[in-house]
């Protein structure tokens, strides 16, 4: 009893292939021997794929492959710059942040009183007056040389 | 360790020259695999660009256990289809006639080798338009056997499925070009 016809195809694709071993080959051989139909398709199968061997390669454009690694190679670092998009994005933290400073000094403050230059100058020389640092107190004397008004300047404690 | 190996390895640790190495050596298997399953050149290498972006943006999980060839070749046949179904190709051009391609190539037929350009591009174009008729899994799997070369182990890695399934669809697939390249391929169509 010969095997049907829809269980030759596997068999004879493994022929084609030279990957067809012992009872498979034999079972094949005896089929075909009495099936015109299968040798036929055998010969059609190995026709399609020996055409398809045959197809001339597709030709690759010169450049293919520069073009490629322009894709996945990061981009350069001042080509950001022409970006909008990317610069709105990431000052968006800056405007933030400077819209947040300007909103809490924009509240209610103290207003200081108006002081007239009169009660400044007063003011002024009531702390010149107070002497806690008796280097200071050295600009306001005449013969007093420059060197001698450096060291004490330098030398001075200003926790007293 | 072969060269794809080394290479891979390279590229992964961040080399950009070895992934460059990578795009080189395949950009040849690359183009003319894509081009048979989209059959249209310019969008060939648009696939054919973006599977080695794919590639080079997925190599970190690319782990080995098959060879880089045939992971290739899934994210190519991957990235086809996404083409292809995004722009409604394949029924297009299934309603184009293979004839008038098949009888210009029949009449003006040269020996092959003497090679003329026009008769080469007439010829792969006819092919491509038989393929382009099939359904696609039975084109990705006899176009990996018969235009690339794949043996039936690699091709059932890259469509992800058996063997046997490998072998009723590049059977099937022969058996529907057996017609539409018959001009090619003289050989008589039975009624099967």
């Amino acid at each position: 009893m010969t095997m049907p016809c829809d269980d030759v195809g596997p068999l004879l694709l493994r022929r084609l292939e030279g990957r067809l071993e012992g009872d498979d080959r034999h079972r094949l051989a005896s089929h075909l021997e009495h099936c015109a139909e299968c040798r036929e398709e055998l010969q059609a199968q190995e026709a399609v794929a020996a055409t398809l061997s045959s197809r001339p390669l597709a030709e690759v454009s010169p450049g293919f492959a520069s073009r490629v690694m322009a894709a996945v190679e990061p981009a350069p670092a001042w080509l950001d710059m022409l970006n909008w998009r990317a610069w709105t994005f990431r000052l968006a933290p800056v405007a933030a942040a400077l819209v947040l400073v300007a909103s809490l000094g924009y509240g209610p403050t103290e207003a200081a009183e108006p002081m007239e230059f009169a009660d400044l100058v007063a003011e002024w020389v009531v702390e010149d007056n107070d002497e806690t640092s008796p280097a200071f107190a050295l600009f306001w004397e005449d013969d007093v040389d420059d060197e001698t008004l450096l060291e004490a300047v330098l030398t001075a404690n200003t926790d007293e | 360790m072969d060269l794809d190996r080394a290479l891979v390895d390279e590229a992964k640790s961040g080399s950009l020259d070895a992934f460059e190495g990578l795009v080189r050596r395949y950009q040849h298997r690359v183009v003319n695999y894509v081009q048979a399953i989209v059959r249209d050149s310019g969008e060939a290498e648009d696939v054919a660009q973006e599977t080695f972006i794919r590639a080079y943006r997925s190599l970190g999980r690319f782990r080995g256990e098959s060879a880089f060839k045939t992971w290739l070749y899934t994210i190519a046949t991957n990235t086809a289809r996404t083409s292809l179904e995004r722009r409604g190709r394949r029924e297009r051009v299934a309603d184009q006639s293979l004839d008038d391609d098949a009888r210009a190539l029949t009449a003006e037929r040269v020996p092959s080798h003497r090679p003329d350009p026009e008769a080469t591009l007439v010829m792969r174009d006819a092919i491509d338009r038989a393929l382009a008729t099939l359904p696609h899994e039975l084109r990705v799997a006899v176009v990996l056997r018969d235009v690339e070369g794949l043996d039936y182990k690699e091709i059932a890695e890259v469509t992800e499925v058996p063997m046997g399934t490998v072998e009723s669809r590049i059977f099937r697939a022969r058996r529907k070009l057996r017609t539409l390249l018959h001009p090619l391929v003289n050989t008589p169509v039975g009624s099967r």
